[in-house]
């Protein structure tokens, strides 16, 4: 049974050009009605209680307008129980006092700030409407709320960036003082706008050199800042990582409700229609609201396995792998193995395989090798 | 039927100047076919024939036709017009009288025509020349009697002018092949003698000669002997092509027909070997044929989905029915166990590449094609090789051969400077221009084979606005200053991309094929240095820089079925490439280094 739970709230004012996850404006549809759905979804499902993760996600939770997100989270936690680690991820262009306080009061503990950039050129460039100020302000607010694990997402390889607006952002995301930091190269996902206006020649992406540089940059920057490296885009001070995603990341089951939500919950990964109307009509009629259902083999769990495990710096516990997926990686991924150690992508230490600092930038083409059985 | 009432012919052409149009024309106009079974092309019964609208292989047919109430018996045997296939026309030709020359309109004479012409006079055939295609607007049938006359020497005024489409002056030209061209020679020895000329391979059946009767008569039962190979054999079936198969009592001198006499594979017999009777042989055999000589080489692999023992059943399969390939194990380091196979040029490569993918549903790799060369060695040996990677080390070598070959090209005289141009650039030496009217010429070269096998063609048409044809005829081996290009991948020497060329140009083609190599091979986690050497030492170098950057950034719950399907496309694509140590080259990479073109 799964013990994370992720909730998919669909709505955000705006929709920003790179973005590919399913969200519809808030005006437009009877928010409460899906919230309840959501409510209705989660009251059938099964899981552990309490549980031991609760995230919710989005498009951007609070554009649902405080009072509504309040009362939903309340009704959520009466299902849930109390969750060790409950994060509410924050857009700054959402955020008040007010929210956060409120946050707090129902018992959110952990909360991920959308920041992307404090260079306000490149905020403008990725469509967040949002200034620089409102960023310090929200991380301010957090804090006086009373919250002790903040955590900051951040974009690099914006078109027309450079290293030094990278080390600029990286500087301010250093001094807010928050806990944890993703870092993620800017991903030109398909349907995006900003992807079109690539492939229409209006934008560049960054070269691949200087990609590269930045994401060097921030494993040193944040390093030199007592951050743990912990997942390819991901950093945390000590006791700080973030509990729920390590479930992706360790290959654990995990429940998402809300429309376009996915689960992965004894060997089905499943996935939620991506329509807000239909996923609604679905639960109102009692019926579950998956799209895709897919069984997961015992061979594409060992694939699955490994692609993820390698994404952690950790690597993969060959020992905890024996026994979670009851295969000998060696036996079908041997020849993968060897050839990676030979290129010094891959090391063995401690029973442990993981990614070398070399293989980070270029972990694709290793985490590949590990997508079907050699 | 009386020998003087039988006509043995064959129509000889370039390509696309109507010659199967013509043999179909003939079939319906002698009621040989009916109107309700025709269909186009009736004697190309592979599909590759159909589809490309080309010969490959030769067939006979026989139709009766009345002229003046006498009874006619007219043989007509089909034969492929490319220059690939000489050997097959000769063939043919041997069992033939005579041969209608068809020479298309609004294209005048051709090099295959010429090349074909030649041909047919060499083995005294009596030529009927023939305009096609006289109803397209741009015909110029004055123009191309004229250059028939001046290129071939025959009267202008003896050709037929016909549509082979809409049936105009076919009559007159069936009647032509009766009274013009002359029944065989009555070959008075008693004792029977058969000329095999073609032969195919029935599944049920097994192996059909087609064969001409030079003197004597054959019987069902009979116990024949091939003279050649002195194996024996009983004829269990006789019969004609009219064009299916057609049993027959009896076959008799001047006819042309097939023999099945239980016959297990092609290769228990030999084109132009002689068939004659058991009790009673004749005392000599025919002239018979050369061996067809393969000029052009690769290696095929077994690719994707492939494995070796399926590609040696293919290979086997498709060999039944053509003879004029060969292929030969051979163990690349570089890509393992595959076959080294001959072909008489690049168009017969193609047909055989493509029928072995498309009858047998298999993948191959395949490299780059190259000819035949000899090796004198210093001890006085000498021998032939038909891969780099056979060539003895330089300090046995006396001397390294190349095979010439006559090239004859036709063109409008506006694109001599380009051919000039062109025949430079690949070593040819001009040996005579000839106007064959004001605006055309013939030209002919002494060229290396292996300059004009690649690519030749294909550039030719491209500065001649298509207007030029080319056709060869090899001439023998002559000293060459060659030298072997190796290609280091990442340090190492890949033996299937090693390449013989000539001094002169070793330099510039290594850097060349370093060009194309960096454009074929995709990036690599490392860098890879790509290297050309002569003996040791490194002529050219390139790099192909490592990829910098390739990570997903987010990977989360929502993401995993997707992700994981890019990278199991990912890892599909690193298979689907032939790994040479840690690197991965795609197939077409070995194809891609003989591409002369910028």
């Amino acid at each position: 049974m799964p013990k994370s739970v992720y909730i998919h709230i669909p709505f955000c004012k705006s929709k920003c050009l790179y973005c590919g996850f399913y969200s519809k404006p808030p005006n437009q549809y009877d928010v409460k009605k899906v919230l309840n759905a959501e409510i209705a979804e989660l009251k059938k499902s099964s899981f552990s209680k309490p549980a031991q993760t609760l995230y919710i996600g989005g498009g951007s939770p609070a554009s649902v307008g405080i009072d509504s997100l309040c009362e939903f989270l309340s009704k959520v936690v009466e299902l849930t129980g109390k969750a060790d680690e409950f994060t509410v991820e924050i857009n700054p262009a959402d955020a008040d006092e007010n929210l956060l306080v409120n946050l707090k009061n129902i018992g959110v503990n952990r909360i991920s700030i959308g920041a992307q950039s404090f260079i306000q050129s490149e905020l403008d460039f990725l469509g967040r409407k949002y200034s620089v100020e409102k960023i310090d302000q929200t991380i301010k607010n957090a804090k006086q709320a009373g919250f002790n694990n903040i955590g900051l997402d951040l974009i690099f390889a914006v078109p027309g960036s450079n290293l030094s607006n990278w080390r600029q952002t990286l500087k301010k995301a250093i001094q807010a003082d928050v806990q944890h930091i993703s870092a993620y190269s800017l991903s030109y996902e398909k349907n995006t706008p900003l992807e079109k206006t690539k492939s229409a020649g209006k934008v560049k992406a960054v070269d691949e050199e200087l990609d590269r540089k930045m994401y060097e940059t921030v494993i040193k920057e944040l390093a030199k800042a007592g951050f743990e490296h912990y997942e390819i885009s991901n950093f945390a001070k000590p006791g700080f990582k973030c509990r729920h995603n390590l479930t992706y990341w360790k290959n654990e089951y995990y429940l998402g409700i809300g429309p376009a939500a996915a689960s992965y919950i004894g060997d089905w990964r499943i996935e939620n229609i991506s329509d807000i109307e239909k996923y609604v009509e679905y639960i109102e009629q009692n019926e579950n609201a998956a799209a895709e259902k897919i069984k997961i083999s015992p061979l594409e769990k060992a694939s699955q396995t490994a692609v993820l495990n390698l994404r952690l710096i950790e690597g993969i516990d060959l020992k905890e792998y024996q026994q979670k997926t009851d295969l000998d990686i060696y036996k079908f991924f041997g020849k993968s193995i060897e050839k990676n150690l030979n290129l010094k992508l891959l090391q063995l230490k401690d029973n442990r395989l993981s990614l070398t600092k070399q293989a980070m930038p270029i972990a694709d083409s290793v985490l590949c090798d590990f997508a079907q059985p050699d | 039927m009386d020998i003087a009432n039988i006509r043995n012919f064959c129509i000889i052409a370039h390509i696309d100047h109507g010659k199967s149009t013509l043999a179909d024309r003939l079939l319906l106009l002698t009621g040989t076919v009916n109107q309700r079974d025709f269909k186009e092309q009736m004697l190309d019964t592979m599909d590759i024939e159909r589809e490309r609208g080309i010969t490959v292989k030769a067939s006979a047919v026989t139709m009766l036709y009345t002229l003046n109430g006498v009874e006619y018996m007219l043989n007509l045997i089909d034969t492929p017009g490319h220059v690939d296939f000489h050997y097959e026309v000769s063939r043919s030709m041997a069992a033939c009288e005579g041969a209608l020359l068809v020479v298309d309109a609004s294209q005048g004479v051709e090099a295959q025509t010429v090349a074909n012409a030649y041909l047919a006079v060499d083995s005294d055939l009596e030529i009927i020349p023939v305009i096609n295609k006289i109803d397209l607007p741009a015909a110029q049938p004055k123009v191309v009697a004229e250059e028939i006359e001046h290129i071939l020497g025959i009267n202008k005024n003896e050709c037929f002018h016909i549509s082979a489409k809409s049936g105009q002056g076919i009559l007159e030209l069936l009647e032509a092949i009766i009274t013009f061209l002359p029944p065989p020679v009555v070959d008075l020895t008693k004792q029977t003698k058969a000329l095999i000329f073609d032969s195919h391979y029935d599944e049920y059946r097994g192996v059909i000669c087609y064969v001409r009767l030079i003197s004597g008569r054959l019987n069902p039962g009979d116990k024949i002997l091939m003279m050649g190979s002195n194996r024996s054999y009983q004829v269990s079936e006789l019969g004609k092509f009219t064009p299916g198969m057609k049993k027959i009592d009896s076959l008799g001198a001047g006819e042309v027909g097939y023999v099945i006499a239980n016959i297990r594979t092609l290769s228990d017999i030999t084109i132009g070997d002689t068939i004659t009777l058991a009790k009673e042989p004749a005392k000599k055999a025919l002239p018979g044929y050369k061996k067809p000589l393969q000029m052009v080489f690769s290696d095929f692999y077994p690719g994707n989905n492939t494995d070796y023992t399926h590609l040696r059943a293919a290979f086997e399969k498709l060999s039944l029915n053509d003879a004029s390939f060969t292929f030969v194990p051979q163990n690349s380091p570089a890509l393992g166990f595959g076959f080294r196979c001959g072909f008489l040029g690049l168009l017969h490569m193609e047909i055989i590449q493509e029928r072995l993918e498309r009858e047998n549903d298999i993948e191959v790799v395949q490299t780059a094609p190259t000819v035949t060369y000899e090796v004198v060695e210093t001890s006085g040996e000498t021998y032939r090789i038909d891969s780099p990677s056979q060539l003895p080390e330089k300090t046995k070598i006396a001397e390294l051969r190349e095979p010439f070959v006559k090239l004859e090209i036709i063109t409008p005289k506006d694109t001599i400077g380009n051919i000039m141009k062109l025949s430079e650039m690949k070593r040819c030496q001009l040996i005579r221009t000839d106007y064959i009217s004001p605006t055309r010429v013939m030209m002919e070269f002494r060229a290396p084979l292996a300059e004009i096998v690649y690519d030749f063609y294909d550039q030719l048409k491209g500065i001649s606005r298509g207007y030029a044809t080319m056709d060869y005829e090899f001439i023998g081996f002559e000293v060459g200053d060659l030298v072997k290009i190796d290609i280091l991948v990442n340090k190492a020497i890949v033996d299937a991309l090693s390449l013989i060329v000539h001094r002169s140009i070793a330099e510039a083609r290594g850097r060349k094929m370093l060009v194309k190599l960096r454009k074929a091979i995709p990036r690599h986690q490392f860098e890879i240095p790509l290297q050309a050497a002569i003996g040791g030492k490194i002529i050219a170098r390139e790099s192909i820089k490592a990829f910098r950057k390739d990570v997903t950034a987010k990977l989360y719950g929502g993401d995993v079925t997707r992700k994981m399907k890019v990278l199991k496309r990912q890892k599909e694509g690193k298979k689907r490439m032939k790994s040479i140590g840690s690197v991965q080259i795609p197939q077409q990479a070995f194809m891609s280094i003989l591409d002369t073109s910028d």
